[in-house]
């Protein structure tokens, strides 16, 4: 198999990562504290062995023949713009506020995705903030972020 | 015995309590008519509504989601040919021929009731088991938990066995992750990266909503999903003779989906099947099954509802959760301090048996529901799915940041999403790691528990008896799924002369 190959390959190319990405944890873990008492394990132990068997699964991943059909996965652009907006969301939630910033990611997402009718984007956007903040500040009590509109 | 029902039903006899069966019967119908949501879900993205609740009103209102969720899918399976949820697809078989002859109101009616009367089976199961189960386990120390963590973790072998090497893979990845916070042990950190918030770990209930709820609206985003669909369909409701000469159908099947609920991992789906297939290889007229007879309806529904009683069982007497929503309900009553196992009996006696009395109820609620509101559901079907997704996301967000009020939750939510939506797009199963949580902080503390009760000494799992025995289990349980699939598979055709 050719390299190109090798990484066409998802299940392999994810294999690889998480070896890597076990390796590091490995030599990041390093040795802890002595055991205790007689026969208690380290707080390392247990990781390691994780880490070890995460390793050896994933080697055994790698060298498992694969189907012809699995190839390399693309992420359409509607997932990766709703993931961008939702992180998006997240990052400003504080800073803007929950009344503010709900109504806009509602608006946004559905136009995103392709969705064209306006006046039920709209509707749903300031129907699902205004139950939203009722159910969860009025009803349960659970403050949400104020951001702009202040404490 | 009967006292303790009595005891369950005085709890559920308050107006906030029935309320939220109503509500959560309502809802889990809702989420589970709607393709893309499944009983999961739906349980997930309920919990943070149940944040301030009293814990008996939370709990109920969440199993009563999940019994009606199961329920839900066959309506989507049988008006358009598409399955609500994984476990409806084997209604649809005939579910869905019945439609098409201008029969989708025989082909509802009987559902309803097939679902509630296995619902009610599976309740009875799983008050007829659970409290002997929990005696039995009052006896048990730390091997014993251990092996019965590990017994609950060969739950993944039915969940992946199209590729049994992804599904170890992606557990042991979850393991890894509850290892995340301050050693209760030594108190030494372990892979916190100087981050105060993960000094306790990864929060269970955000990356719980993050898999199932966050990485749906993830992959809807790109999906087909946004096309609606339209139905309009006739109803004519079937006779009640034609209803109750099911009867046998309705008992086995109810049965034997409770059975296999009780099974760590064999779920709705897999019970679906092999109810419809158990009916299909019984009955007289084989050659009618797929062309859209009622016992292919009442078969799958009355199995894959039983399941939901079957799998509470595991969970409430043992701590270990059989299905992936078991899963989740285990992340919920914990939440509200309400900690599955042996002791749970003793210690909330009264949210045990007020579980049972709930289920029942909420069996008549669905049938209630069920049968008045079809037209309701259908016009659900239509509703449109991007405002779905945006609403999911609003309410993920929110409620992992209402967890704790942290918006570290909800980061944590949002990496788990990823992490899921990751997972479904490179074929990898979800359901190891959401185990994995549940369970690695009890397969770890056992583990280092029992091994310094007998000094380093590894025999002690296998030379105690009921820790042997569970291991024995575990490895019976790994190999059980192929078993089962092997039954669920159809049998040989008859021969056409």
């Amino acid at each position: 198999m050719t390299m190109t190959g090798f990484f066409q390959n998802r299940d392999r190319v994810f294999a690889l990562v998480l070896i890597v990405l076990a390796s590091i944890f490995y030599a990041l873990i390093g040795d802890m504290e002595e055991p205790y008492s007689p026969g208690a394990l380290a707080a390392s132990t247990y990781p390691r062995l994780i880490l070890a068997c995460i390793i050896g699964l994933s080697c055994m991943l790698i060298i498992q023949p694969v189907s012809s059909e699995q190839q390399t996965t693309i992420i359409p652009w509607k997932g990766l713009a709703v993931i961008l907006l939702a992180a998006g969301y997240i990052f400003l939630i504080e800073r803007v506020g929950f009344f503010v910033l709900t109504p806009v990611f509602l608006l946004l997402v559905p136009l995103v995705v392709g969705y064209r009718h306006y006046v039920a984007t709209a509707a749903s956007a300031i129907l699902v903030t205004a139950g939203l903040y009722a159910v969860f500040v009025l009803v349960l009590n659970i403050p949400l972020p104020a951001g702009l509109l202040g404490d | 015995m009967l006292d303790n029902l009595a005891l369950g039903f005085s709890a559920i006899a308050h107006l906030p309590v029935l309320a939220a069966i109503f509500a959560g019967v309502l809802i889990g119908i809702l989420c589970g008519v709607l393709p893309g949501l499944s009983a999961s879900t739906a349980v997930a993205l309920m919990v943070p509504f149940t944040f301030g609740m009293d814990p008996v009103v939370a709990v109920l209102l969440l199993v009563s989601v999940y019994m009606a969720g199961e329920y839900g899918g066959s309506i989507t399976a049988i008006a358009i040919g598409t399955p609500g949820t994984p476990a409806a697809a084997a209604t649809m078989l005939d579910g869905y021929e019945l439609t098409k002859q201008g029969k989708p109101g025989l082909a509802l009616t009987t559902s309803v009731v097939a679902s509630s009367i296995g619902g009610m089976v599976g309740v009875m199961a799983l008050f007829a088991f659970s409290e002997p189960l929990a005696r039995v386990a009052l006896s048990f120390g730390a091997p014993e938990y251990f092996s019965l963590a590990v017994f609950g973790l060969t739950i993944i072998a039915s969940l992946s066995s199209k590729n049994l090497l992804k599904g170890l893979l992606i557990l042991f990845l979850g393991l890894l992750l509850t290892t995340i916070g301050l050693d209760g042990f030594t108190g030494e950190d372990r892979f916190t990266f100087g981050i105060p918030k993960l000094m306790d770990g990864i929060s269970i209930i955000p990356a719980l909503i993050g898999l199932f709820a966050m990485s749906s609206v993830f992959y809807g985003a790109e999906d087909e999903l946004h096309r609606s669909e339209r139905v309009s369909l006739s109803f004519a409701m079937p006779r009640l003779r034609e209803l109750l000469r099911l009867w046998k159908v309705y008992l086995h099947s109810s049965l034997l989906g409770s059975v296999i609920g009780v099974l760590p991992g064999a779920g709705a789906t897999i019970a679906s099947f092999i109810c419809y297939n158990e009916v299909r290889r019984f009955s007289r007229n084989k050659d009618r099954f797929g062309t859209g007879c009622l016992e292919g309806v009442a078969a799958p529904e009355a199995g894959n509802n039983a399941v939901v009683g079957g799998s509470l069982v595991p969970l409430l007497t043992l701590g270990i959760p059989g299905s992936a929503t078991a899963a989740v309900l285990l992340g919920a009553l914990m939440l509200h301090n309400v900690q599955p196992g042996p002791l749970l009996f003793q210690s909330n006696g009264e949210i045990v048996y007020a579980i049972f009395a709930g289920l029942l109820v909420a069996c008549v609620a669905q049938l209630f529901f069920g049968l008045i509101g079809v037209p309701l559901w259908i016009k659900v079907i239509s509703a449109p799915r991007p405002l779905l997704l945006s609403v999911i996301a609003v309410v993920s967000v929110v409620g992992a940041y209402g967890y704790n009020n942290s918006i570290v939750d909800v980061w944590v939510m949002f990496g788990f999403g990823l992490l899921g939506y990751t997972l479904k797009k490179l074929d990898f199963p979800v359901t190891p790691i959401i185990l994995a949580l549940v369970l690695g902080g009890i397969l770890e503390e056992n583990l280092r528990r029992a091994l310094i009760v007998s000094g380093g000494d590894y025999a002690i799992f296998v030379t105690q008896p009921i820790s042997a025995m569970l291991l024995l289990m575990a490895a019976i349980s790994l190999l059980s799924p192929y078993m089962l699939n092997r039954l669920s598979r159809p049998g040989p055709e008859k021969k056409t002369r």
